[in-house]
């Protein structure tokens, strides 16, 4: 797993490198419901804007502090200078905050390109596709005025071909985790999500194509201790999931936007390739902004308890995050009828991982003795 | 520019005030009696199509507009305190949108603030125009176990593609009438609708003149003022009553200005106010009224609901004129919804809550346009929306040469640290950046 961990350590390297190698385009862009699809057919480099735990620099000036700590923190990457090499951004519309660093960034860090895609709110509505592949061809559009060449049908095809591969290969990956002995632990897997959303998807198709053979071998892991569901919003802190584990516990499967949200389901080819990559993106697993009138995002973090065998959740909030924490009442209840323990976090991005070490400890100690008395 | 000299103008009560009051308690009581009444209470919120989608239903729909029932908690400490804590009690985290806190938790605890059990909606029809609107209505739907309705605003940006933001809102609003028909069982009349939007467009226009002719000096009506008339413009607009209430009351402005009626007897320095103002604080503008001779002029905030004003490519405000007088009288349904969206597309306030930096430049030709001599803006805790681009908004004041300060409070959640902080920061304001000394006593 070590090239993983070293895509998401250097990723900054990695993209100047791929910049110098190839000579094209890198597009920074916030949020997993950009359809990086098109950009990669352009023939550029999509990067995930992600936080990197350090202290805030300016941001206070442009982000109100009672926004999450998350766009917080992207916005001060951009700041710090640590994306210099970006030649364009993009945003799809997900929630206010991350569309509030958006904006700050654009405005005092402006890039060669910018654009921002409105991804409905309302993925339920029968209206919500052919708005959304209205969307979508516009945004294609711009990006053929930028770099003055058109997307041919056949780029798109091949771009989303590469991008189901990387799904279906993850998707593998972490169906191994159902198992009794899961071969990698979570902070292994979201190395590899996470590196997934930062280097090119041919590249990461090849490295994930020679993983799954190993990882498909009998397991060598001692048992894994409690089995645990990780919830969140973006939680790329790979220190905070090697601590929930070093305490007797394995994260067996998330579900977050830096997880299996970015990866679940696959777009597929058939019809038009727009309509395709705006069906793909409205079925995806729904980022709680999205998820309304119905709650269709607990059916499926049911669906994964299940499947995934799961002892306990360790829910991670990020304070002044409206969508996720208004979901909370219904996620308790939902619980508590089943019967799930459930531990609340609330994480901040700039805190030592440490922090939470007793109360993990204690959950995995109530986890523990209820399995003894049972 | 402020000044230390000036004169002392005549000021005297709106006659207005009296049936605003009424009208207001109207729109409770018939909330309150709509169940024992058998009629159909409608939960939402009170942006675009609220009422004007809803009338087609019959006379007998009640929109409750949950934004302001949370607005009105806010006022009350001690409900407001008992209604968080009974969000809080649900799981509800405490840093969510304030108003969600106040109105769910008022649900949670069945106390209506004005007496009574809370009253029961028989649906929820709402516009997602924030994130927090969205889930919001979802918990009330949930807890009531009652059918919901979202339709959406795209929240595209200025200068992007328009056209297929309208028909989605269009489609949507089509989809709404066709779901209340059937979970109502009542056949929709069209005339209605037409009517209630059409008194809608009356009354954006006219609330847009209203709130041009504080452009005056003195200002014949400060922000206190119109944010008590203004809950009549949003809950009673598409009303023949709200449409009737706003022409007396621009004709009483009207005839403030013939006879310079000022808001402010000494009026010397005029300050816009950007976003929610602090409810709770509303004495503190008396204060600086009183002290300093300020007027204040209230801005986007309140003022660009419907689209009322646009911007010129000079940078200069108009009132625009409403959809029927630009493209002729609705004749049917489609005319009437692609209104609706075509104004929401337009709303300034839609677009702050969608893409808040794009109308910055706005922010600034309003002030410019009421003759403000400084902005004071507000960042709310309560409201996650409001507080977007607040100190992008800042930047472009200051940009633009105007004086400006920022504060924060939490307006749903009363509290006098609050108003002492705006306090000393009105005060550094007032004497350090807009250079004037408090009047002797
Ligand atoms: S944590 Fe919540 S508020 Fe922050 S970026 Fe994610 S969805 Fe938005
Ligand atoms: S976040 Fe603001 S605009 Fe949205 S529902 Fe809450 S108070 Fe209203």
């Amino acid at each position: 797993m070590e090239e993983f961990r070293e895509l998401v350590e250097n990723h900054h390297d990695y993209a100047q490198d791929w910049k110098a190698k190839t000579g094209g385009k890198v597009v920074g862009y916030f949020c997993t419901y950009v359809p990086e699809e098109i950009i990669y057919a352009a023939g550029m480099l999509p990067v995930r804007i992600i936080g990197s735990h350090d202290s805030n620099v300016g941001t206070e000036r442009h982000i109100a502090n009672m926004y999450c700590s998350f766009c917080r923190d992207c916005l001060s990457q951009g700041l710090k200078g640590r994306y210099p090499y970006l030649d364009g951004m993009v945003k799809a519309r997900s929630c206010q905050q991350m569309r509030q660093a958006f904006a700050s960034w654009q405005k005092h860090m402006p890039t060669e390109y910018s654009y921002y895609i409105s991804v409905p709110a309302l993925i339920q509505s029968p209206h919500a596709k052919p708005f959304l592949v209205a969307e979508l061809s516009y945004f294609k559009k711009s990006l053929e005025e930028w770099t003055g060449k058109p997307i041919s049908d056949e780029a798109l095809k091949q771009a989303i071909e590469t991008y189901d591969l990387n799904r279906r290969l993850l998707r593998q990956i972490y169906e191994l985790r159902k198992d009794d002995e899961p071969p990698i632990s979570g902070a292994d897997a979201l190395e590899m999500t996470l590196s997934s959303q930062l280097v090119d998807k041919a590249e990461h198709n090849r490295l994930l194509s020679e993983a799954l053979p190993k990882l498909q071998q009998p397991s060598q892991r001692p048992t894994a201790g409690v089995r645990l569901m990780h919830i969140g919003s973006e939680t790329d802190d790979i220190d905070y999931v090697k601590l929930i584990e070093s305490l007797g516990s394995i994260v067996v499967i998330d579900e977050t936007c830096t997880g299996s949200r970015y990866f679940w389901n696959e777009g597929g080819t058939d019809g038009d390739l727009l309509e395709a990559i705006a069906k793909r993106y409205l079925e995806r697993p729904p980022c709680p902004a999205k998820d309304q009138p119905e709650s269709r995002r607990f059916t499926h973090i049911m669906e994964l308890i299940r499947d995934f065998r799961i002892e306990g959740v360790i829910m991670t909030l990020q304070r002044f995050c409206h969508n996720h924490e208004t979901d909370i009442p219904g996620l308790q209840a939902l619980f508590e009828k089943e019967g799930i323990p459930l531990l609340q976090l609330e994480y901040s991005f700039i805190a030592p991982a440490n922090w939470y070490q007793n109360r993990i400890e204690a959950f995995l100690e109530m986890i523990r003795a209820e399995a003894l008395w049972v | 520019m402020a000044h230390q000299t000036y004169k002392v103008y005549k000021t005297a009560p709106f006659d207005c005030y009296q049936k605003a009051k009424e009208l207001r308690a109207e729109h409770f009581n018939k909330i309150m009696k709509a169940k024992e009444e058998g009629k159909l209470l409608i939960s939402g919120s009170a942006t675009i199509a609220a009422y004007e989608i809803p009338a087609g239903l019959g006379d007998d729909v009640v929109t409750f507009a949950d934004d302001g029932y949370a607005v009105n908690i806010a006022a009350n400490p001690e409900f407001s305190a008992a209604a968080r804590a009974a969000s809080e009690a649900k799981g509800l985290t405490p840093d969510i949108c304030g108003y969600t806190l106040n109105y769910a938790g008022s649900v949670y605890l069945d106390r209506f603030l004005f007496g009574g059990s809370f009253p029961k909606p028989d649906l929820v029809f709402c516009e997602h125009n924030c994130d927090a609107r969205g889930k919001w209505s979802q918990l009330i739907a949930e807890h009531f176990g009652v059918p919901i309705f979202l339709w959406e605003r795209p929240c595209g940006r200025l200068g992007q593609e328009e056209k297929h933001r309208i028909d989605y809102m269009v489609a949507q609003l089509n989809e709404a009438i066709e779901w209340l028909e059937k979970i109502t069982a009542r056949k929709y009349d069209d005339e209605k609708l037409i009517e209630a939007t059409r008194n809608c467009f009356l009354s954006a226009k006219l609330w847009g003149e209203i709130v041009s002719l504080n452009r005056t000096i003195p200002a014949p009506i400060d922000t206190r003022a119109l944010i008590t008339f203004m809950v009549i413009y949003i809950w009673r607009r598409h009303e023949k009553v709200g449409v009737e209430f706003l022409k007396t009351l621009k004709d009483e402005i009207q005839y403030r200005i013939d006879n310079e009626i000022a808001a402010s007897a000494r009026e010397r320095c005029r300050l816009a106010i950007e976003d929610e103002p602090a409810f709770l604080a509303l004495p503190l503008l008396h204060w600086t009224q009183e002290r300093y001779g300020v007027v204040w002029l209230d801005t986007l905030s309140y003022t660009g609901i419907h689209g009322e004003f646009d911007m010129q490519e000079d940078g200069t405000i108009v009132v625009t004129d409403t959809p029927e007088e630009r493209w002729g009288k609705f004749k049917n349904r489609q005319d009437a919804l692609w209104a609706l969206a075509w104004s929401s597309e337009h709303s300034w306030l839609e677009r702050r809550l969608a893409y808040p930096v794009d109308i910055n430049p706005v922010y600034v030709a309003l002030a410019k346009h009421l003759r403000a001599d400084g902005v004071v803006l507000h960042r709310t805790k309560s409201c996650p929306a409001n507080a977007a681009s607040v100190q992008e908004r800042k930047i472009a004041f200051q940009e633009a040469g105007i004086p400006v300060t920022l504060y924060e409070s939490t307006p749903s959640v009363p509290s006098q640290d609050d108003v002492r902080m705006l306090k000393s920061t009105l005060k550094i304001f007032l004497e350090e950046q807009m250079g004037l000394d408090e009047f002797p006593d």
